[in-house]
């Protein structure tokens, strides 16, 4: 990693990312109501109107809301420049994606299209606010900036994702003057989660894993093929599916989909394996079972469809075994990290004030990591018990609802102690 | 001038800047303290000339040996 490029003056108030990560476990408590909710049905199709409502709830309210936030903080570190009104465009994309999302719910749920497209108008609006302001302040990375590139990608995808959606809704006020409606969710699918989602995770793991685990860096070729490799086909992907291309040219860019993932996959685990420092650190459990799970998963979806695992049990285990296991990865790092950052300004130039400066694991204790991640262990075991037999949704719900909780729990509780600290520090100043 | 030496490479951020800051809270104006960073901690830098310290680096094999002392 080069820290020649890193800059933490510009960064915005703490407030601002963790009431995003805050929300997004809200949004984890809902989904488990939802799951509670959506009885057996929801496992069977992903046209059932709660699989929809479950799978935005986890794709928007969850993962987009963290990676919101995530990015308003780390496009001022990685770019060293600072979003302007920040806390103007995050307040207001913060409201947005969350009503957005909830109406969104809502209407699958209640099948109103009017409610969807209202959703749609509003986390558009929402998103959009961020993109603009994210793009603004990246400007034209230089060669060495390959996070800062990935991410632009995965910006590139989650703006063709919101187009793919709109043709979706328009497939569905004007029935019949598109009739593609799988060939376009398919590729709104696509894009979302091999695209946005897997793109950002890319992008940010490029950065945190040497710094937050002293692994050495991405090999450069990996960083530079890989992401451009994944979203020009995934951009193929996408105009085949318009043109309504045979499936023989659509399976073909799934399979360089698909091994793209699994060589990311492989060469990540590979920077992990051989860091220096191999102390027991819980978040790397996270790490590895997040890209064993998105490994298997890829090369089961490569079988014949009559023996391959159905879509939604690829959807969910996509969703709940690799995504939230690397989201959940990285904010117990990222939010004590943020945390320490903030306090470290705050103490200016009083060399007294750092004396009293917590290190990152009395912002975040290894006991409370510990705790998610055997809860987050529990919910993907009964995760597979579900998708094996349907009937043991609840538990999963209840086990997902705990998991949840206690992420709320942990990051109320780094806040809380970030303005104990902040208060000592004021008070010595 | 007394030399204190502290290893970072292998901690985890923000560990190397916390360390070596709370290390400079106590460092007197006969000592200097040598740093051995795994990489250039450019953050640091500007940090240290912020607070009024000196500083010094050479690279020595794979890693970056930093040395700091009070400023004039």
């Amino acid at each position: 990693m080069n820290l020649s490029g890193l800059s933490f003056d510009n960064i915005p108030p703490f407030e601002v990312p963790m009431r995003f990560f805050i929300m997004a476990s809200f949004f984890g408590i809902l989904c488990a109501i939802i799951l509670a909710l959506g009885g057996q049905g929801l496992w069977f199709s992903r046209w059932n109107p709660y699989t929809l409502a479950l799978t935005h709830a986890l794709v928007l309210g969850v993962f987009t809301m963290v990676m919101c936030g995530a990015m308003l903080q780390l496009i001022s570190v990685l770019g060293g420049r600072s979003v302007s009104r920040v806390q103007l465009i995050a307040t207001t994309s913060l409201f947005g994606l969350s009503i957005g999302t909830l109406i969104l719910i809502g209407g699958f749920i209640l099948s109103e299209s009017w409610l969807i497209a209202t959703a749609f108008a509003i986390v558009v609006s929402s998103i959009g606010l961020v993109v603009v302001a994210l793009l603004f302040s990246i400007g034209v990375p230089n060669a060495q900036q390959h996070s800062l590139t990935v991410m632009r990608l995965a910006i590139g995808s989650l703006l063709l994702l919101l187009l793919i959606a709109s043709l979706l809704i328009c497939e569905h006020f004007f029935d019949g003057t598109l009739n593609q409606r799988k060939q376009l969710t398919n590729a709104h699918a696509a894009m979302g989660l091999a695209g946005w989602i897997s793109l950002l995770i890319m992008a940010v793991s490029f950065q945190v894993l040497p710094m937050f685990h002293v692994a050495p860096s991405f090999p450069i070729i990996a960083q530079r093929l890989l992401p451009k490799l994944l979203f020009s086909t995934l951009i193929a992907r996408f105009l085949l599916a318009i043109a309504n291309n045979s499936s023989a040219g659509l399976a073909a860019v799934d399979v360089v989909i698909t091994l793209s993932l699994i060589v990311y996959a492989l060469v990540t685990i590979r920077v992990i394996y051989r860091r220096k420092r191999k102390i027991p650190d819980h978040s790397i459990i996270l790490w590895y079972l997040g890209l064993t799970t998105l490994s298997v998963m890829m090369l089961l979806s490569l079988l014949p469809s009559s023996i391959a695992p159905t879509p939604v049990a690829l959807g969910a285990l996509f969703c709940f075994g690799w995504v939230l296991s690397i989201i959940l990865a990285m904010l117990v790092k990222m939010a004590p990290f943020l945390a320490y950052i903030h306090l470290q300004r705050q103490c200016g130039c009083n060399l007294d004030a750092f004396s009293i400066l917590p290190n990152v694991y009395q912002l975040l204790s290894k006991p409370k990591i510990k705790y998610l991640l055997i809860s987050h262990g529990v919910s993907f075991i009964l995760l597979i018990t579900t998708l094996c037999s349907q009937s043991l949704y609840q538990l999963f719900g209840l086990s997902l609802l705990i998991e949840f909780s206690y992420l709320a729990v942990i990051l109320f509780g780094v806040s809380a102690h970030y303005k104990q600290v902040s208060r000592q520090i004021s008070q010595l100043n | 001038m007394l030399a204190l030496e502290i290893d970072v490479s292998e901690l985890e951020a923000p560990e190397p800047m916390r360390v070596i800051l709370s290390t400079l809270t106590s460092l007197t104006r006969q000592q200097q303290l040598i740093v051995r960073h795994r990489q250039q901690p450019f953050p640091l830098y500007h940090k240290l000339r912020e607070l009024g310290f000196d500083y010094q680096v050479r690279q020595h094999d794979e890693h970056y040996l930093i040395t700091i002392s009070h400023g004039d």
